[in-house]
């Protein structure tokens, strides 16, 4: 019973919060930043208590998990969605971890934000982002998992375009969002198929991991398939190849933002997917290389293009990729152990490296001052491994961020967009004959966000 | 009870046109509209409550006594957003009068049992629909398309509602049933009409024109699953192919009301997909969808609507909006947006995932197909929020709501959100009788609805 009401509220606390904030949003009331603050600290504070006491209490208890069936949510005939929520040996350090980190971001931002336009707004997309993320985390299930994930994917477009009197914020905003949800078609279609091939999505003890995982379908195929689509969830949020240009472009929103979002929990929610996805990772060769090999060459792609970088968002942007990247090659080789570990390490580590960004070079030059010097140059080391003649075909790839940018935009969705624009100026035109009125040119536009 | 209700809101939308037509202006007009839809929600709201007492297991005709009760609620619902948000700038005296007329017509359809009253409250409606059309579109004949669509549709409905009526329920009568629907509803290929008539017409009107969604009531109460037979795969094909093609091609439009009309179609396309299930799962989904398609979607286009009489243009070619100047129309637009395509937490999450999982073991590929269309009918609605609302600091002040609008989309917001965090009633509400296996859905539904009465 305790169990279920701490799991409840682990997620019930930044619920009520984000009820609270949206009401005083809408209702434009003058509540002072301190409350807004308040409100924000306290929910992620009780959930932080509540991981603390579910720990605890899965410690005492020696058993693998804590599940908790909070009840129907809606049925028809043989279909049932169910809110089940579960505390396993991955959900809860992961849970914890993020509690404790986006609280103190929440912290960090009360002073960095103070006075700005948007500081209640941020505060309100923070906790619903806190939200979402302990729904991903503690999901019972595939589809409950889902709706979290859609909850964080729009907080972080929300948040890039924070800045929204400037127009690049805005457009990298949708640009995010539009590789999320080309991703989550991945996800929502493994759902779906695992509810037609399984009949149900309900998270399962397996003996490839010592936590829950995603049900095994009968046949390799199935099974392949499943994981192929949820491999495809994954390159979006976790910004692996082909699909990472996003992530330096997300830099545009405020740093506390950008640290816990695209430093911290956000790109890694790809990995905490792929972990509860073990037992499909372990019934089949195909996604495991399938896995590797995105994570390789992610990690490749982006410890080159980072090099070539001029400012330092852009640089821990790529320095977050070649990580993740790496986390998916441990993934895919079995070592998940290391991975949570990595995950947890690199999340605290990036998100501090942003938030001290905007500092950089007062504290360069703090070090200079303590080192009485000039500071020597690191990372020549891979310079040294790569022959001379290679060196300005790889620096050009390099600028050029593998050209998949440029692949992604101009030849792949540009081509579509201009393909549909044309339909579209036929369809326009039919209609105007029927009407009797001017023709309209086909194909005529062109341009905007999306071409 | 069932009968009588829709009959008597009906009634009383007729009688508010007639006080909307001796007003003195606009204002005046609009203030009736909105008591009279205010009356109508409170009446079906409490025949709805009268008859959640009773018969909840029953069906009337073929369809849940559940559904039936529920939609006079929603028609009120939409009634209320389609009118008191309505502009001035843009909607005249004889506007409001025309949006009574057609929700009237839309009440009393719901009273109909008679294939061709059905059919006389079908041509009135787009009469009343295409005259505004042409008062609007003076300069230019775009009405044309309109009439040359419609006149098409209700020779096929009504000559296919003849048939039936006559006790023929041949492939061809049910044929050209569907076909009438299809144009009307504009699925794929006729969808053509539609873009153009959200662009011109008054959103009040086109709210009151397509939220109600006549077509899809013909469906329900003329043709059963199991009558249309064979033709279910192709209907469910063609519904499919409409909901992701017109997504797709919602996402590159550079009019907002162009990109709304597209939305609108999508939705549609899964409501008529989602009608060929023999699912109990699937035709849940289809019939809240419609229903989430009439409040959210009625709220998201009448919140543009909203905008455009504070803006010169809604251009979706780079983000000229100031969030800061308003805050509860962006709000609203975005949560009234997303909640049309199914985001999570919303009423409009839950009729997908009925729609996707009680379809995907009847159509697996098409099933599948469902999840393109939601996943970009969502970049559609956030881009549009992007450019109208974001991206540009506003020297000339924009007002953000007034008390009226406030209310009645924070009502929307609220009704969608509470039924979408707790939907189990209005679900058990919907599909009493559809709750079991297919076999028994099949049972209910017997032959023809023309030939069973």
């Amino acid at each position: 019973m305790t169990e279920n009401v701490l799991l409840a509220a682990l997620l019930g606390l930044p619920g009520i919060a984000v009820l609270l904030l949206g009401i005083a949003l809408w209702g434009q009331s003058r509540l002072s930043e301190q409350v807004f603050y308040r409100i924000t600290s306290l929910a992620l504070f009780g959930t932080v208590v509540c991981g603390v006491g579910l720990t605890i209490l899965l410690a005492r208890s020696g058993g693998e998990q804590i599940t908790a069936h909070i009840g129907e949510w809606f049925s028809v005939g043989h279909y049932e969605f169910h809110w089940v929520l579960v505390a396993d040996k991955l959900s809860l350090p992961f849970a914890l971890f993020c509690s404790i980190l986006i609280g103190l971001i929440g912290a960090f931002s009360r002073r960095y934000l103070h006075k700005e336009p948007g500081y209640f707004r941020f505060y309100f997309l923070l906790v619903l982002f806190g939200a979402g993320v302990e729904l991903i985390v503690l999901a019972g299930n595939l589809d409950l998992f889902f709706i979290g994930w859609e909850i964080v994917g729009l907080t972080s477009a929300l948040l890039i375009a924070f800045f929204h009197e400037r127009r690049k914020p805005v457009e990298h905003g949708l640009r995010a969002f539009i590789t999320y949800r080309f991703c989550d078609i991945g996800l929502l279609a493994a759902a779906v198929w695992l509810h037609h091939t399984v009949g149900n999505s309900a998270f399962v003890a397996s003996e490839a991991a010592s936590w829950t995982g995603v049900p095994v379908p009968v046949g390799s195929v199935n099974v392949a398939l499943v994981g192929l689509l949820l491999l495809w969830a994954t390159l979006g949020k976790s910004a692996q190849i082909p699909l990472g240009g996003w992530l330096p472009r997300a830099m545009e929103g405020p740093t506390p933002s950008s640290a816990i979002f695209y430093g911290a929990i956000s790109v890694h929610l790809g990995p905490f997917l792929l972990l509860r996805a073990a037992p499909i990772l372990e019934a089949s060769r195909v996604v495991q290389v399938a896995v590797i090999a995105i994570g390789g060459l992610t990690a490749i792609h982006a410890t080159f293009v980072g090099r070539a970088q001029t400012d330092i968002k852009s640089i821990l942007a790529y320095a977050s990729m070649t990580q993740v990247g790496i986390i998916f090659v441990e993934i895919g080789f079995g070592l998940r152990y290391l991975a949570l570990a990595h995950i947890v390490g690199h999340a605290a580590m990036r998100s501090l490296q942003i938030l001290r960004s905007p500092s950089l070079l007062h504290d360069h030059h703090h070090l200079e001052q303590s080192m009485g010097g000039i500071l020597p140059q690191t990372g020549g080391h891979l310079e040294r491994l790569v022959p001379n003649f290679m060196q300005p075909w790889l620096y050009r790839h390099a600028l050029e961020r593998g050209y998949f940018d440029a692949i992604v935009r101009d030849w792949i969705v540009g081509s579509f967009v201009r393909v549909l624009r044309f339909v579209d100026a036929l369809d326009q035109r039919w209609t105007g004959w029927l009407a009797g009125t001017e023709r309209t040119s086909v194909g005529s536009k062109s341009g905007g966000d999306l071409s | 009870m069932i009968i009588l209700i829709p009959t008597i809101l009906a009634g009383i939308f007729a009688a508010a046109s007639i006080g909307a037509a001796v007003s003195n202006d606009a204002k005046s007009a609009r203030r009736i509209g909105l008591g009279a839809a205010a009356s109508v929600t409170i009446i079906a709201a409490l025949g709805f409550f009268l008859m959640a007492s009773s018969a909840l297991t029953e069906t009337v005709r073929w369809m849940p006594v559940g559904m039936l009760a529920i939609a006079p609620c929603v028609g009120g619902v939409v009634a209320l957003m389609a009118i008191g948000l309505a502009p001035l700038t843009s909607h005249r005296k004889t506007t409001f009068v025309r949006i009574l007329l057609l929700f009237a017509f839309a009440e009393a359809s719901l009273g109909v049992v008679h294939p061709l009253a059905m059919v006389l409250l079908w041509i009135a409606s787009s009469f009343v629909a295409w005259s505004e059309y042409r008062e609007v579109c003076k300069a230019r004949s775009w009405h044309r398309v309109f009439a040359f669509y419609h006149v098409v549709s209700f020779g096929f409905f009504s000559a296919g509602a003849t048939l039936l009526w006559m006790g023929n329920s041949a492939h061809i009568a049910i044929a050209m049933v569907l076909l009438g629907i299809g144009i009307r509803e504009g699925i794929l290929p006729f969808h053509s009409w539609f873009p153009k008539f959200v662009e011109h017409v008054p959103m009040g009107i086109v709210v009151a024109f397509i939220g109600p969604q006549l077509g899809v009531y013909a469906q329900l109460e003329l043709l059963s699953p199991q009558s249309i037979g064979s033709y279910g795969h192709t209907i469910a094909a063609f519904g499919a192919g409409t909901a992701v093609f017109t997504a797709i091609l919602g996402v590159v439009q550079t009019d907002a009301r162009r990109a709304v009309a597209y939305l609108i179609l999508s939705q549609t396309g899964l409501i008529a997909f989602g009608l060929e299930s023999h699912s109990a799962v699937g035709l849940t989904g289809a019939i809240l969808n419609w229903q989430v398609l009439a409040v959210a979607t009625a709220g998201f286009a009448m919140a543009l609507a909203a905008l455009g009489a504070r803006r010169d243009h809604l251009q979706l070619w780079k983000a000229h909006g100031d969030f800061s100047q308003t805050p509860r129309l962006g709000s609203a637009f975005l949560i009234l947006g997303f909640a049309s395509v199914g985001f999570p937490l919303t009423l409009g999450f839950v009729a997908e995932d009925l729609l996707v999982q009680g379809t995907v073991g009847e159509f697996p590929v098409l099933g599948l197909s469902l999840v393109v269309a939601t996943a970009t009918n969502g970049i559609t609605v956030l881009r549009a929020f992007f450019y109208l609302f974001t991206g540009s600091k506003k020297k000339v002040s924009t007002p953000d709501l007034g008390r009226r609008e406030s209310v009645l989309l924070a009502g929307a917001v609220t009704l969608l959100i509470i039924f979408g965090l707790i939907p189990h009633p209005l679900v058990r509400f919907e599909a009493p009788s559809l709750a079991d296996s297919p076999a028994q859905v099949m049972g209910h539904h017997g032959e023809v609805r023309g030939n069973a009465n």
